[in-house]
């Protein structure tokens, strides 16, 4: 039995599960885009161009690039968001008290392609688990 | 009697623990490491050559190529042969450094192994003074200028009868014998009679950092000492349950 949660941080931990929630929607979604970008980058070696001179959206090599290079971009903002990912499952994790294992395996949401909003679903009833054993 | 901190990190499974987690930290700062010299290597494409200074053309450059990053914009002597008398071309809508618009000369220079070079002479307000500062040049010794990379010419400049791009590949195919020739072309040095020299500035080396990988750099310092404090915290968990649990006893 692991040891209860203090019944102060009840309410941190449901703000905690609001922001949760809403990055582990949006950093599934950009590890869906980041799939589509490695297929697109090693499978046939083009990036997707925003804005260029072949329209909105365009598939070029990457070095012909001269507008935005969205692949990279993808790539970039799908690292922070799952900083921000990764901040909120330690702080779940150290206010509800579960197992270092469940940390892991939550974490693997934002590297694990639509893993994520599995989580989405599951995390807070996890969390409800634990609240309804503390009171 | 519940243990202190130090009692429960001496347990050999904390003592593992620990290790691991320096190994993991060691890891990432290792890849820490990786992505600072990335940030310099990025950004520097190439050893840089001295661009200033004067060296042969034919000791960096081979006829029927290219211009590499390496040759780019260097200084370099050519042993002339003869600048062919009616291959004289130029080029208008060019600026010289400054906002008026103004024509090149571009002679068809062939140099004393027979091999062509695009040589672009001086450059004159309009293309008619450009023209007539055509002739016979006073060559005495080796030529200097900049070697440059061919320009790719526009269609829409070929569809209304101009030429404003000094393109190698366009002047090959007018000058009835340039075969071999080099890829790029010469920005003459010295002053064409008639003519202003062509402004030719050193060309930018660009050595910047690259932001996003010392970003990343510092991402996976943090993440390094994060791995420490989780260390840190398991034990303190440890701890704390056994202070609990002996609460209850």
């Amino acid at each position: 039995m692991p040891p209860a949660i203090r019944p102060a941080d009840v309410p941190r931990i449901r703000t905690v599960l609001k922001v949760y929630r809403v990055s582990a929607i949006v950093t599934g979604g950009f590890l869906l885009l980041l799939c589509l970008m490695m297929v697109f980058r090693y499978g046939f070696g083009v990036d997707i161009e925003l804005g260029g001179p072949f329209g909105f959206l365009a598939l070029q090599p990457k070095e012909l690039i001269e507008a935005v290079n969205l692949s990279t971009l993808i790539l970039i903002v799908h690292g922070w968001l799952y900083v921000v990912y990764l901040g909120c499952d330690f702080l779940l994790w150290r206010m509800t008290r579960w197992s270092f294992g469940r940390f892991l395996f939550i974490a693997l949401g934002g590297i694990v392609p639509l893993l994520s909003f599995f989580f989405e679903f599951r995390v807070p009833r996890w969390v409800r688990e634990r609240v309804e054993a503390a009171e | 009697m519940a243990s202190g901190f130090w009692a429960v990190a001496r347990r050999p499974r904390w003592i593992a623990a620990l290790l691991l987690c320096l190994g993991i930290a060691a890891g990432f700062a290792a890849l820490g490491q990786w992505q600072l010299e990335r940030s310099v290597d990025n950004a520097q494409v190439a050893e840089a050559p001295d661009t200033e200074a004067a060296v042969p053309l034919s000791s960096i450059a081979d006829p029927q190529t290219a211009v590499t990053p390496a040759q780019l914009g260097r200084t370099v002597t050519v042993e002339p042969g003869e600048l062919v008398a009616g291959d004289f071309v130029v080029v208008t809508d060019r600026n010289n450094g400054g906002t008026e618009q103004g024509a090149v000369l571009v002679g068809h220079l062939v140099t004393a192994d027979g091999i062509t070079l695009a040589v672009a002479l001086g450059w004159a307000p309009d293309a008619e003074t450009a023209l007539a500062a055509a002739g016979t040049p006073s060559w005495a010794g080796p030529v200097t200028g900049r070697y440059l990379p061919s320009e790719p010419p526009s269609s829409s400049d070929f569809e209304a009868g101009r030429r404003s791009a000094i393109s190698v590949a366009e002047l090959i195919n007018i000058w009835p014998d340039a075969t071999p020739a080099y890829g790029g072309y010469l920005n003459l040095e010295s002053t064409w009679p008639g003519l202003e020299p062509i402004f030719s500035p050193e060309p930018d080396r660009e050595v910047s950092l690259n932001v996003l990988n010392v970003f990343y750099a510092i991402e996976w310092v943090i993440f390094a000492g994060f791995a420490i404090y989780l260390w840190y915290r398991l034990v303190r968990d440890v701890v704390e349950r056994e202070a609990e649990e002996a609460a209850v006893e």
